[in-house]
């Protein structure tokens, strides 16, 4: 029975460790100023070109993703290229909304476009305007840590100053959870795990972009 | 890579090597002044006799593309090198290292340290490409059939627009022009469209024709 109790235990710390909110205190009551920037790409600073690798099981996807914020209606476009410079998939992204504006057929896969609009989802919502969301926050030097609930799911979003946000975590489950490791020391590297079996995607920023 | 990945990369190879293949040397397309060219039939006998005489290609190139709501351009840069009868190495080297290969049966990708290498004989596809390729040295590529031809001319210059006939490869590009030096055949500028404002231009520079190019060029150890 020991196998079963360990089992049973592993599962209530789990299921207790997500089900409860972190010590910390609110981050709506902080003081404005001491709130740091919790948002990973915030699109209105420019354009974004990365290159990015996605790697499943037998398939594996190269390219070039461009994230620009569009003035005119205020939407982010994320659009997916290959090397060539045609275009592989194309999406617009709106207050934590996507609209897919066009797909190439092999790539029409809707758990990988699920997963890409999670992803980028998660990188560009600043999660300082979500409305009626507790965001709970944490100081433990040299790091700040925010946690909160959306969409049944919890994020945690660490921070440090001089590095920004260095690492996000996902989780839809005691047992789903997706990673963002983002590495700025050089051009900007973001790592994606969804764990599993499920695909790995990085992304490395390209710092050129010509006029 | 799934056989559709396969299948597009095939595709957009084609349209590569079929590009690629074209002998030339260039200068800017003047834009304006293009008249339609009545006997088309002649143009592309020209242009096929000219590929003919070729049996090796060096050349740069520069591609640009424009996104309709992007006021900027993505550039990518880099070489290519051709020769008979079937390989290629299109290489770019700006912003990122990234290499397609064709040659001796093999279609191989060089992405950084990873190397992806599929057997031409594995797939259909990619025994289209190698026929296209075998085609397009033996000045056959414009008589196949593929595509929907137009042929204008502006005094210096040939305009060659091309629709594709298959409607898989339509969907991913609507239509390609090709602009040729009205003097020595050469390609000078390719523009390959997706709907009506997002496009890829490539123009290529220092090209160098029937130079010999040594074997390593042609591999993946290179």
């Amino acid at each position: 029975m020991k196998p079963f109790r360990i089992l049973y235990f592993l599962l209530t710390c789990s299921i207790l460790s997500n089900g409860c909110a972190p010590a910390g205190s609110l981050m709506h009551e902080m003081e404005a100023d001491l709130k740091p920037d919790f948002r990973p790409l915030d699109s209105s600073s420019g354009t974004f070109l990365f290159r990015a690798k996605i790697r499943l099981t037998g398939n594996n996807y190269t390219g070039i993703f461009l994230v620009k914020q569009v003035q005119a209606d205020s939407t982010t476009r994320i659009v997916f290229l290959s090397e060539i410079g045609l275009n592989l998939m194309d999406l617009k992204y709106k207050r934590d909304t996507f609209e897919l504006i066009s797909v190439q057929d092999f790539l029409d896969r809707p758990s990988l476009i699920r997963m890409l609009k999670a992803d980028f989802g998660t990188l560009l919502r600043d999660p300082g305007d979500l409305q009626g969301t507790d965001i709970y926050y944490k100081r433990d030097e040299p790091s700040e840590m925010i946690q909160f609930r959306y969409n049944s799911r919890k994020y945690s979003y660490f921070h440090m100053k001089g590095r920004g946000v260095y690492r996000i975590e996902r989780r839809s489950g005691p047992f789903s959870r997706t990673t963002y490791s983002i590495d700025r020391t050089g051009p900007m590297n973001i790592l994606i795990d969804h764990g599993g079996l499920k695909p790995d995607i990085e992304l490395i920023q390209i710092p050129r972009i010509d006029r | 890579m799934n056989l559709h990945m396969q299948i597009l990369i095939t595709k957009l190879a084609m349209f590569f090597l079929l590009v690629a293949s074209l002998p030339g040397t260039y200068a800017q397309m003047t834009g304006n002044g293009y008249q339609p060219v009545e006997d088309v039939e002649k143009v592309i006998e020209r242009l096929n006799k000219s590929s003919r005489e070729i049996f090796s290609i060096k050349s740069r190139f520069t591609q640009k593309k424009q996104l309709d709501f992007l006021d900027e351009t993505i550039v990518s840069k880099g070489s290519f090198w051709f020769r008979k009868e079937n390989s290629l190495r299109w290489a770019y080297t700006e912003p990122f290292e990234y290499v397609i290969l064709l040659n001796a049966g093999k279609f191989t990708i060089i992405d950084g340290s990873s190397v992806n290498e599929y057997d031409i004989d594995s797939n259909a596809a990619f025994r289209e490409i190698n026929d296209l390729i075998i085609g397009m040295v033996q000045g056959r590529v414009l008589e196949q059939g593929k595509f929907e031809i137009e042929v204008f001319e502006n005094g210096s210059s040939y305009l060659v627009k091309l629709v594709p006939r298959d409607p898989g490869i339509r969907k991913v590009i609507s239509g390609m022009d090709l602009t040729f030096d009205l003097q020595d055949l050469a390609v000078t500028r390719i523009v390959m469209y997706e709907g009506e404002k997002d496009y890829t231009v490539i123009t290529f520079t220092d090209k160098r024709f029937n130079e010999t190019i040594p074997d390593t060029i042609f591999s993946a150890d290179m």
